[in-house]
């Protein structure tokens, strides 16, 4: 833990050396102009509205990307035909890079929900295939130990099934969370929506107000530091117990 | 209840296992499959338990509920050995499973996952799991391996006490079992 907060503290350092070397604040802001943005924006009520609808849109993608993705890959799962049928889909959906699915949703279904359906989109591959691996390399030998013993449904899943998904979801729960937030945002910045991070972040550069896109930046990481941890947490108890 | 398994023929891919085996299984019936490794003996287990369907011949009369002792453990790593026995039997109560587990266990953390288990440790939970589940047949497929003299003479003991009327079929060298298994012997004459 102490080399941790070493190793960040040289990066923070040299960080504040090359923006005094260049001192030009367009250019480049240091991390203690940034903080000091940062905090400023923190007493506007327009600053947490922004953080509320976005981590609302992109929370809730990822949500439902979540759900959709251990939904398909369950029925994937139990029969072949749906594998056969869904999977090239997913793959394709996996392929096509987000900035196409901007567009379209842009004329589709306007900017509102855009960053919902970009998290969902760019989530639900990810759990899609984790879960379907996760599940496919469950012993088969368990699966008939259960069968002989009787055990089945949740009794099944929580005592055969997931102690093998659990790795593979949890890996890819963590790749998830963090893609949601990256695309989610980027979204945002493209389609615009109002009071929304991304917005934010557009503003700041139309403005070369370089201070507030880190700061809008360090609020991205801190809050999608803190999602992963808090989520991560709960799922790791849940499975668990 | 009578199992009956009769003039089956079970083939894996070239290799034919069994050919017109036929077995008659009776309630409080207990019988050991003999015969050298890989004649076929485990397969005549996992059809009894419905895991394998004959190329040939008829299984009739298969009770709804069986339990088995593989020939590997299958216990949930991670869980307790008194766990591996809940999930098996949820009416069980905790006092029952604590009392079946000091039969086999004296002594021992069974709270513990049964990963940090010794492979006999292992062995004994999975015999104390098939006759904790409610079933009316039980198959133990080589149920002693891994365990020593008296350990082995304790399981034995403890499952001919826990049968209670359930048919037994056993896969052993244990000499011992004949004393109280009627032999069957695979690859030769068959009932």
């Amino acid at each position: 833990m102490k080399k941790k907060i070493l190793v960040a503290a040289i990066w923070i350092a040299l960080w504040q050396l090359i923006a005094a070397a260049v001192d030009n604040s367009i250019v480049l802001v240091g991390p203690f102009e940034t903080i000091v943005t940062l905090i400023r924006m923190t007493a506007t009520a327009e600053f947490w509205v922004s953080i509320l609808q976005s981590f609302l849109r992109i929370g809730g993608g990822f949500a439902g990307g979540t759900a959709a993705g251990l939904l398909l890959a369950s029925a994937a799962y139990a029969y072949v035909p749906v594998k056969e049928f869904i999977d090239p889909a997913v793959r394709v959906l996996k392929s096509i890079p987000v900035v196409s699915f901007v567009i379209l949703i842009l004329i589709w279904a306007g900017n509102n929900l855009l960053a919902f359906w970009i998290s969902m989109l760019v989530v639900l591959p990810v759990l899609y295939f984790n879960t379907l691996a996760g599940l496919a390399s469950v012993d088969p030998k368990m699966l008939e130990m259960a069968h002989v013993f009787h055990i089945r449904g949740l009794r099944k899943f929580r005592y055969i099934y997931l102690p093998d998904l659990k790795h593979s979801l949890t890996g890819a729960l963590e790749i998830a969370l963090g893609m949601c937030w990256k695309s989610g945002v980027a979204a945002e910045v493209i389609g615009q929506p109002l009071l929304s991070i991304g917005n934010g972040m557009y503003r700041a550069k139309i403005n070369l107000d370089t201070g507030r896109l880190f700061a809008w930046t360090a609020a991205i990481v801190l809050l999608s530091w803190g999602f992963e941890k808090i989520f991560l947490h709960f799922f790791k108890k849940a499975v668990r117990s | 209840m009578n199992m009956l398994l009769e003039h089956i023929t079970k083939s894996f891919g070239e290799k034919k296992v069994l050919t017109d085996f036929s077995m008659r299984i009776d309630t409080d019936g207990c019988y050991c499959l003999t015969g050298p490794s890989g004649i076929g003996k485990t397969t005549v287990l996992r059809l009894i338990l419905g895991l394998e369907k004959p190329d040939a011949g008829s299984i009739s009369g298969r009770p709804e509920r069986m339990s088995a002792v593989f020939q590997e453990d299958r216990l949930v790593e991670e869980l307790s050995a008194f766990d591996n026995i809940r999930i098996v039997n949820p009416s069980m109560k905790a006092g029952e499973i604590r009392k079946l587990l000091a039969r086999l266990l004296p002594g021992e953390d069974t709270d513990r996952p049964v990963a940090e288990y010794s492979g006999g440790m292992k062995r004994r939970v999975s015999i104390l799991r098939a006759m904790a589940a409610p079933s009316e047949l039980i198959t133990l497929d080589e149920p002693f391996t891994g365990l020593d003299e008296k350990n082995r003479a304790a399981a034995l003991s403890f499952i001919l006490e826990m049968q209670e009327h359930r048919p037994l079929v056993f896969t052993s060298h244990d000499s011992n079992l004949f004393d109280f298994c009627r032999n069957i012997p695979i690859g030769g004459e068959s009932e």
